[in-house]
């Protein structure tokens, strides 16, 4: 991941790029959790916008996996398939997880 | 430094920064100049030109647009601001729709121009535009009345003067890609729309069009 590219692309400095790449962990696993207990409640409103929060937030910063991974979520949900969006939710885990050890590395 | 700026404008330039150059600075500089340059083909009275240093930008930024940003996201949030610091412009921030209308209320003449997220908790975007737009058109209404009166009463001085002459420009910002959702926004009283992801120019072409276009001193770019 070349955070130097991807910071140009967003028109910020580097250093100010790797901050709000922190600060996307830090509230992605916040809306995940918000994500997850949404679907096991069956909340799905909840769990709509904690999908369209991360989805927001990763297209600004031109992480566009993470940005797809978030799309199909909310969009599963906005077409009533909460209960199948629970693997969809792992597997953008995952790429966060990928994410925050690259910025930890 | 001041002596260097006499020199350079002995010598024909136009512009003078001191390093190191601040990305801020040279985008003001360069809106001055390149705003000034078609100035001066209008106003033949204006016989000296002066040269640009960073202390008249300073000066200027003082008059820079004062932004509302609405938006719940911590990530966009932060981001959102630092470009809009970076090029100068003072930002408020408001995490949620009636924050921004809270705030709004508190201070009409405060702010130049209001971003607002659509899709919010507590209050969205919509809804808090729709809340704005009322507020304003009821102010605006009673000033006028007022206006009318010749009245010495110190309340309606305060209308009067915490009062806008007009609507405040208003610019959703949203990640909503459905049709439909650029015409929604400008039903509840939204001048324009930004789609996300945030453009840096595409933001500061809005608060170009919305505050300075039609300004004295500013022609666009």
């Amino acid at each position: 991941m070349d955070f130097k590219e991807l910071a140009e692309n967003v028109g910020v400095e580097e250093e100010e790029y790797l901050e709000l790449i922190e600060l996307f962990i830090e509230t992605g696993m916040s809306d995940l959790d918000t994500l997850y207990s949404a679907i096991e409640e069956g909340n799905g409103e909840e769990a709509a916008n904690a999908a369209h929060s991360l989805k927001g937030a990763a297209s600004n910063l031109g992480l566009m996996e993470l940005y797809e991974a978030a799309k199909k979520i909310e969009e599963g949900i906005l077409n009533n398939r909460l209960e199948e969006t629970a693997e969809d939710a792992q597997a953008l885990k995952e790429k966060l997880d990928i994410i925050a050890e690259y910025t930890r590395g | 430094m001041e002596r260097d700026a006499r020199k350079c404008e002995e010598a024909g330039f136009d512009g003078f920064l001191s390093k190191p150059i601040r990305r801020g600075k040279l985008y003001q500089i360069m809106e001055r100049l390149l705003g000034e340059g078609e100035d001066t083909h209008d106003k033949d009275e204006r016989v000296t030109q002066q040269i640009m240093t960073q202390y008249s930008v300073r000066e200027d930024m003082k008059h820079s647009a004062r932004i509302l940003l609405a938006e719940d996201n911590p990530v966009n949030q932060k981001l959102a601001t630092i470009l809009l610091t970076t090029a100068g412009y003072h930002v408020e921030v408001a995490n949620n729709g009636k924050e921004a209308v809270e705030k709004y209320m508190a201070s009409p003449k405060d702010f130049d121009l209001i971003f607002i997220d659509v899709q919010m908790p507590e209050m969205d975007g919509l809804e808090a535009t729709k809340e704005i737009r009322k507020w304003e058109a009821k102010l605006i209404a009673h000033s006028s009345q007022l206006k009318g009166k010749a009245d010495s009463d110190i309340t309606a001085m305060s209308f009067q003067l915490s009062a806008r002459s007009e609507r405040v420009p208003v610019v959703a910002m949203t990640a909503h890609a459905m049709k439909g959702d650029r015409e929604k926004c400008l039903e509840v009283g939204m001048d324009d729309y930004i789609a996300k992801p945030i453009k840096r120019e595409v933001v500061y072409e809005m608060i170009n069009k919305w505050v300075f276009v039609g300004h004295e001193g500013y022609n666009g770019f």
